[in-house]
């Protein structure tokens, strides 16, 4: 048995030191998607601790058979949605030198900035499956299970998503 | 005009596509510059997305979440139980109240009082049988007792 399935058996018999365990392990992932889809550091770190404990409270209703990080992924997309929903957020970009890339040529952060700026104006349901994809290369099912659409639809999205992009791109290739 | 190899290039960058499919659509990569431009472009976009570091949650992450578990759920065993459970317990708890009102209202009971004491005691309702004592009323005494 894998360490993490190890965790989640114990988790979910109410060890609370495996769940910690098992927080050490995704909270990365998850506040990094989490930052993704709102663009807000602030809002980032409370959708991602609120996803954690909700995850910890449904602890009992998760089934073994599927994939734990989608599962989280599912929440922490649900839980972005709320927070959106409920609260106006302002876009908060983070300083330059907590995300910026060392090496880089000023024309390589000048593209990568452009397209990131561009995924993060599209519409929250574009941008998820950009970012679920791209980002952290989950198949077209997975993407399907976390936003709970069907496969046909992660794949519209997508192509709409890619759509705009692509204008951009070329926008800025021929400026 | 758009290629009609375009939306399975884009399946074919993810991984999506097998078999002959899969076969056909990198054959036809290899002579289409409008397709070559496209992968070009998917993996640009992905590259920049990839590019930025990661954000790391710092050393207190997982003891906030904790402590916020903690402070929320610190009734102890009645947050271990499963969300099932939870939800029998109240539902449980109202049918046993409900038995209760019930079985105390005397709602369905039915009393019985003896011939007597229904002509004489006035204190019993249209629900209620009346039973005679057989053995010590007579027709006679049931006559008298109603002149009363």
């Amino acid at each position: 048995m894998t360490d993490e399935k190890q965790l989640l058996e114990q988790a979910q018999e109410g060890n609370k030191a495996a769940f910690g365990r098992l927080v050490d392990l995704h909270k990365n992932k998850v506040l990094n998607i989490a930052y993704k889809l709102l663009n807000n550091y602030e809002a980032a770190q409370d959708v991602a601790q609120e996803s954690f404990i909700k995850a910890y409270v449904k602890l009992g209703s998760f089934k073994k058979e599927a994939s734990f990080m989608t599962w989280l992924y599912r929440i922490t997309y649900n839980t972005a949605c709320n927070h959106i929903r409920n609260n106006k957020l302002k876009t908060v970009f983070l300083d330059e030198n907590v995300i910026a890339s060392r090496g880089e040529t000023a024309e390589k952060r000048e593209l990568r900035d452009i397209i990131n700026d561009a995924v993060e104006r599209l519409p929250l349901k574009l941008r998820t499956v950009v970012v679920l994809r791209d980002y952290e290369e989950l198949s077209y099912r997975e993407i399907s299970d976390v936003i709970k659409r069907p496969v046909g639809t992660v794949e519209s999205r997508l192509a709409r998503a890619r759509a705009r992009l692509k204008e951009i791109l070329e926008d800025y290739i021929k400026g | 005009m758009k290629c009609k190899y375009s939306e399975p290039v884009d399946r074919y960058f993810d991984g999506e596509l097998e078999g002959s499919l899969k076969k056909e659509v990198s054959e036809h990569l290899s002579g289409c510059p409008q397709c070559k431009k496209q992968i070009e472009i998917l993996k640009t976009v992905k590259g920049s997305l990839k590019s930025y570091e990661s954000l790391a949650a710092g050393d207190e992450f997982t003891s906030k979440i904790m402590e916020k578990i903690e402070n929320r759920f610190t009734s102890g065993w009645i947050f271990n139980v499963r969300p099932l459970a939870l939800k029998l317990v109240p539902a449980a708890a109202m049918v046993l109240l409900i038995l209760g009102f019930i079985s105390f209202s005397g709602l369905f009971e039915e009393r019985a009082v003896s011939l007597e004491e229904a002509l004489l005691g006035g204190n019993y309702t249209s629900d209620e049988k009346i039973v005679m004592e057989a053995e010590n009323l007579s027709e006679y005494d049931v006559f008298r007792l109603t002149l009363n």
